[in-house]
């Protein structure tokens, strides 16, 4: 029921997203042909490869602010909240069934876009696909989920998801920032996602070969934590909150 | 099974200081039609609001179908339908996709109930629901509501926006078709005409307070509009009366409780007694909230 309700109104979404995801992948192969042919084929897959890895985790990043700034917190906006909340289910039935209605389709979309783009380099390069190669998508996959998250949240403290969107997106663009400024002038390193990344962006780019190295496991594993706690924390949020 | 559909003791609600309902006290008998009558901002919403788990009291508690408001909403909610004050639902949904949404919350849920009352209401199912007019909103509404199968029916202003003859259908519907089945009516107004139609029970509410909780008949048999003619009849207000309206020596009271002794009382003082007469619900909730006041 609710689920169905959610999906009906993220649909759109997801085929503008899936659509996006099928242009950029052909944008690519040609970019990719038309300019770098010159390169030693086993050179020119390991910079393919970076490649795909942030593009992907760029437009998964898109879609986990979107995904995540619809679902309860839209029935609080548009002034569903009654009509929703007087059906006999509990709260946190709404929050993780509009959680993971929307969690699915940000995971399908960003895990089968890794994966095909990750087939198409293997089959284009004949480069065999290994689990190494293939772990390089996981911590975009968690910075992603924790911004999905992240997003949910912040829609739910607002009740509304535009708002959620926005003050995700101020929290995505001025963290780093943030991090960046406290360790150049304070030398204190916070806790970042970017912990979960190995090598940064300009290293694997003059060293594509690096993104096959197996990222950090204990910043995986609480990042993962992080983003999981979100859905939590808006439970406990929303139990608490009363309807006007 | 006689223990009240709903039952209030000393509810209370206060949002930032300000007293939205202070400590009411409501008994709505099993299988009765109730209006809960009030001005606009007099605390029915919230009420029903507390009664649905919406809200949490501030103080007192609340006990909806023999089950605590607070502990056992959920099985509340399987058996009350709830017509809301903002009668907001999906935008983009058809009343049909509404049915199918809210279908599968209800074991109860009648598919034959939704046919009938799309028909008599004449409700445009495929149309979305931002596209309908305001009437045909809360015709939805009430579509949704009826056809939950419902022990009890909490209605919120549930005439707002209707046309004559849809009220006219609509009081037909809760009187005849819910009553049959045994279900419970509770809606809260401020049309008097209509509650007068239909309910067996009123209470009336204003800033927050319960005026007043009685069986129809026994409020109407409680007030009286005494009209006296006379010099120097009394023209203050007392417990028993309720308003004195002077013009020149014509003396218009309202009194509760022993009309004719006062009337009596009134001739023997040298009045002439013109006329007893019985007062509409719309009189009594105007004396009441004025005298409250």
């Amino acid at each position: 029921m609710y689920f169905w309700k959610c999906w009906r109104e993220t649909r759109v979404s997801f085929y503008i997203f899936l659509f996006i995801a099928v242009t950029l992948a052909a944008l690519l192969w040609k970019i990719m042909d038309s300019t770098m042919s010159e390169l030693p084929a086993k050179q020119l897959f390991a910079l393919a490869w970076v490649i795909l890895v942030f593009a992907s985790s760029a437009l998964a990043g898109l879609a986990a602010l979107s995904f995540g700034a619809t679902g309860i917190s839209e029935e609080f906006a548009h002034k569903t909240a009654v009509f929703l909340l007087t059906k006999p289910r509990s709260i946190r039935y709404f929050v993780w069934t509009a959680w993971a209605a929307n969690a699915v389709q940000f995971l399908t979309l960003t895990v089968s876009m890794m994966l095909v783009g990750a087939s198409i380099l293997s089959w284009r390069y004949h480069a065999p696909l290994t689990g190494r190669l293939l772990l390089a998508f996981v911590p975009g996959l968690i910075l992603t989920s924790l911004i999905f998250g992240m997003t949910y949240l912040l829609g739910v403290l607002h009740k509304n998801g535009r708002d959620g969107f926005l003050s995700s997106l101020g929290v995505v663009i001025l963290f780093p920032i943030v991090c960046l400024a406290l360790e150049h002038f304070w030398q204190i390193h916070l806790p970042s996602p970017a912990d979960m990344y190995p090598f940064g962006m300009s290293e694997l780019m003059s060293h594509p070969e690096l993104a096959s190295t197996l990222p950090p496991f204990w910043p995986l594993v609480s990042w993962s934590l992080a983003a999981l706690a979100c859905p939590f924390i808006a439970q406990l949020v929303l139990e608490r909150t009363e309807v006007q | 099974m006689n223990e009240p559909a709903i039952d209030t003791t000393d509810l209370a609600k206060t949002y930032a200081g300000v007293r939205a309902v202070s400590g009411i006290n409501l008994k709505v008998p099993r299988g009765s039609i109730y209006g809960f009558l009030g001005r606009n901002g007099a605390g029915k919403t919230t009420t029903i609001k507390m009664l649905l788990g919406l809200t949490r009291p501030t103080a007192g508690s609340a006990c909806v179908l023999g089950m605590d408001a607070r502990g056992g909403h959920i099985a509340i909610l399987q058996r009350t339908a709830f017509v809301s004050e903002k009668k907001t639902l999906y935008p983009s949904m058809t009343p049909s996709e509404l049915v199918r949404f809210s279908r599968g919350f209800y074991p109860t849920w009648s598919d034959s109930a939704v046919e009938k009352y799309a028909r008599l209401f004449e409700i445009p199912m495929k149309q979305r629901f931002e596209k309908l007019s305001n009437g045909n909103q809360t015709k939805v509404w009430l579509l949704l509501a009826l056809c939950q199968g419902a022990d009890l029916m909490i209605l919120d202003e549930p005439t707002s926006a209707l046309d004559p003859i849809t009220v006219d259908q609509l009081m037909h519907v809760l009187a005849e078709d819910a009553l049959d089945r045994g279900c419970t009516i509770f809606f809260s107004s401020h049309q008097l005409e209509e509650v007068e139609r239909i309910a067996e029970y009123a209470g009336f509410i204003d800033h927050g307070e319960l005026l007043m909780e009685a069986r129809l008949d026994d409020i109407k048999n409680e007030f009286r509009l005494i009209t006296a003619a006379g010099s120097s009849l009394p023209a203050q207000t007392s417990p028993q009366i309720l308003s004195v309206d002077v013009e020149e020596n014509f003396y218009r009271y309202v009194v509760t409780r022993d009309a004719e002794g006062f009337a009596a009382e009134l001739s023997r003082n040298g009045a002439t007694v013109a006329s007893i007469a019985t007062l509409g619900l719309r009189e009594i909730f105007l004396q009441l909230v004025r005298k409250e006041q």
